[in-house]
């Protein structure tokens, strides 16, 4: 597939996600957590096997959902480089197992982005109490990304597997 | 002569005989005898209609068979069809009975300007209790504008765009509101938390609170308008040696269905960040 196809797909698929999140995720409540769909397609297609170079899409996503979100636009940003960071790290040392990678990123990714939200909110002055946050947020929210992790795995490792060109496709 | 006298007698006797069974079948007293007469020859007309009729099928049923799955599809397609339109109207009618809802209280509150609009979406972040709109500054909408339903308040516009606002609810941990206590006229002030739990605050000890007050917006601090309804005191925690009790309050809005608010465009509040004294440099 030509790289601008690429472009797009990706583009497209940020987009998509964002809006979901807005639209539909951010509803889905477990307690007062909600799955972070963003999240995981960063997530998943950073732990491609030959995946493409998710940076400036994550930025991307970063900038949307802070452009949308009440969160300081320091938090949104530099929570999904954090998390793409850790997914490129984990890629390279379990790439033989992408599922376990899958699960491994968007456990430790969530925790991640989690905490630099509570972090900045509480720096922030707001009346965050972080036991609260973390019973009644953040482990539902671990606990829903979870178990979006792998068909979200899915579904974008196929539309890799449809980008690749078809004397590469397994 | 003799021939033609007995042919006359003949003629009048069929005649009178003729006549005389129209008499009795005009009456109905020949109703038995034609329904003797008549069963058997309609048992065997059935009989004859039925066995042809299931010739007539087994002849023609391919035919039929096939016309009629047509026919089935066919049907079928315009029952699916049927059935979106119902839920599409059914979609609208729950619409429209939002918008009469809010037509109502706009009605009911003339005092005030409204716009409505579409609540959109929620703030991505699970820790902030914002929605977003689909109404912005083309439409009139401004930073800190009241936000209401035909029920009561929601919260007061944070940010805007062109095309958009957000929204922040009055359960986010940093929404501060002046209420009063409808029976008793109290002061005091409404906070949201990270649960979205609203509590009552700055309540004099001697006041006697009861469960299920209701609780309005007082004009206080300049940033919603009065008489709002808000909600209805739920639990009330008063403490010895403290110097105000607070409530937990039950919000009359339902947050997490939320579909559609009013703005209020003619109310301005007052940026109070202004009056608050800074150090001089």
């Amino acid at each position: 597939m030509k790289p601008y196809s690429t472009s797009i797909i990706l583009f497209l698929s940020v987009l998509l996600a964002v809006m979901l999140q807005i639209a539909v995720f951010s509803r889905l409540m477990l307690l007062r957590g909600t799955a972070d769909i963003v999240l995981l397609v960063l997530v998943a297609w950073n732990i491609q096997e030959d995946g493409p170079n998710m940076w400036p899409w994550t930025i991307l996503a970063g900038s949307l959902t802070a452009f949308a979100s009440a969160l300081p636009f320091y938090a949104p940003l530099p929570g999904y480089l954090l998390v793409t960071g850790i997914a490129r790290l984990t890629q390279r040392r379990i790439w033989q197992s992408p599922l376990l990678a899958m699960l491994l990123v968007t456990l430790v990714g969530t925790l991640v982005y989690h905490l630099l939200s509570i972090s900045i909110l509480f720096l922030q002055g707001g009346s965050m109490q972080f036991e609260q946050a973390w019973s009644i947020v953040t482990l539902p929210s671990l606990l829903l990304n979870l178990l979006l992790a792998i068909p979200v795995y899915a579904i974008v490792h196929n539309i890799q597997d449809q980008m690749r060109p078809i004397h590469q496709q397994t | 002569m003799n021939r033609s006298k007995s042919h006359l007698i003949r003629i009048i006797t069929i005649s009178l005989v003729v006549v005389g069974l129209l008499v009795l079948a005009f009456g109905g007293f020949m109703t038995p005898l034609f329904s003797a007469g008549m069963t058997p020859f309609v048992s065997a007309q059935r009989w004859l209609s039925t066995r042809y009729m299931a010739v007539y099928d087994f002849v023609t049923a391919p035919r039929d068979v096939a016309s009629l799955r047509a026919r089935n599809i066919e049907l079928e397609s315009e029952v699916s069809q049927l059935q979106t339109q119902i839920i599409e109207l059914q979609q609208q009618i729950s619409e429209t009975s939002i918008l009469y809802a809010l037509l109502d209280f706009a009605r009911a509150n003339p005092e005030h300007e409204y716009v409505a609009a579409s609540v959109i979406g929620r703030d991505p972040s699970p820790f902030m209790q914002y929605v977003l709109i689909d109404k912005g500054s083309n439409d009139g909408i401004q930073r800190g504008m009241p936000v209401v339903t035909q029920q009561g308040l929601v919260g007061r516009v944070d940010a805007v765009t062109a095309g958009a606002a957000r929204v922040m609810l009055i359960t986010d941990q940093n929404s501060t509101v002046n209420v009063r206590l409808q029976t008793t006229q109290t002061e005091a002030i409404l906070h949201g938390s990270q649960t979205s739990d609203l509590t009552v605050e700055n309540i004099p000890q001697d006041v006697a609170v009861v469960e299920g007050d209701l609780v309005l917006t007082s004009s206080l601090g300049g940033t919603y308008p009065a008489n709002i309804f808000v909600g209805q005191i739920q639990v009330i925690h008063q403490a010895q040696g403290q110097l105000f009790q607070t409530a937990s309050m039950q919000p009359v809005v339902s947050f997490d269905a939320l579909q559609a608010v009013l703005i209020i465009t003619n109310f301005e509040p007052v940026e109070t960040q202004l009056l608050i004294p800074t150090a001089i440099p």
